[in-house]
């Protein structure tokens, strides 16, 4: 408990309910029901139990709890074993643990990824050069050099 | 006197029709009783490029750190484990685990479980967790 007060500047109780816009400049744990925005300059931290209906958007966001809404890290999100997170991602980087749950779109790398809004899709559908028909032609090619 | 070995078999689901039934542990690829069409049990090992428009197997797939799989479909009956790069809709029936040199590019990724190590790169749906229905 020592180590979370320290660590977090404002802490929002198990027990209660805000409805609103948040912002903080420093670090900030969420244990109850939240819905509306939140913004921080620091890091967000959803715990275990917490019920966040919200765009989060911060430095580094932490995800234990329920999060419906997009989420958008600029520097870094993790999502714990428990974490369900419902709604779109962005982030520089994420660490995600084997039971966690997420339902949304992520772009996940550096600068949030992306720059053109059309180009991930076409990328990720372009034309195979080989001839497809040919079943069990699955062998790799040889690496181009470079 | 010599020893009977005893057959060790296992179940699969076929990725074309749903259909599970046995085949041996050593089974590369077989036929689907039910839709009878040729499909793939081995487990698959990308070390390179691999431009295809389909990657399926009921086994698992394993993309090493210099390997990069572009394909519409990225389909797997059990675990895909990405160090390399990955384009294309990925579905596995097991666990998803992208390291942190990975990259994952495409429509949506479904599958069981879903790991991403710190470092790693993704774009587009992800739908986690996720069961395919059966047919």
């Amino acid at each position: 408990m020592a180590d979370s007060s320290q660590e977090f500047a404002t802490i929002i109780g198990a027990d209660a309910r805000f409805k609103g816009d948040l912002k903080f400049d420093s670090a900030a744990k969420v244990l109850g029901r939240f819905e509306g925005s939140i913004s921080s300059k620091g890091k967000i931290y959803i715990a275990d139990g917490c019920e966040c209906k919200a765009t989060i958007s911060a430095k580094e966001v932490a995800v234990e709890g329920r999060i419906e809404g997009n989420v958008e890290a600029g520097d870094r999100i993790e999502i714990k074993p428990t974490g369900i997170v419902t709604g779109d991602i962005v982030a520089a980087r994420m660490t995600m643990a084997e039971g966690a749950s997420i339902n949304g779109h992520c772009r996940i790398g550096p600068n949030g990824q992306v720059p053109a809004s059309g180009r991930p899709a076409s990328t990720a559908e372009a034309k195979p050069t080989s001839d497809s028909k040919a079943p069990q032609q699955q062998q790799a090619q040889p690496a181009k050099a470079k | 006197m010599a020893k009977a070995k005893k057959a060790v078999r296992r179940t699969i689901r076929c990725y074309l029709c749903g259909h599970r039934f046995e085949v041996s542990t050593r089974t590369m690829s077989t036929t689907c009783p039910n839709c009878h069409k040729p499909i793939k049990v081995e487990d698959l090992r990308v070390k390179t490029y691999l431009p295809v428009n389909e990657v399926q197997t009921c086994g698992s797939i394993t993309i090493t750190r210099r390997g990069r799989v572009a394909a519409r479909l990225i389909q797997s009956g059990q675990d895909i484990t990405c160090d390399g790069t990955m384009e294309g809709r990925v579905e596995a029936d097991g666990d998803v685990t992208l390291g942190s040199k990975a990259a994952w590019k495409g429509k949506a990724l479904q599958s069981r479980t879903l790991e991403v190590k710190d470092g790693a790169m993704l774009n587009g749906q992800v739908t986690v967790p996720w069961v395919r229905a059966d047919r």
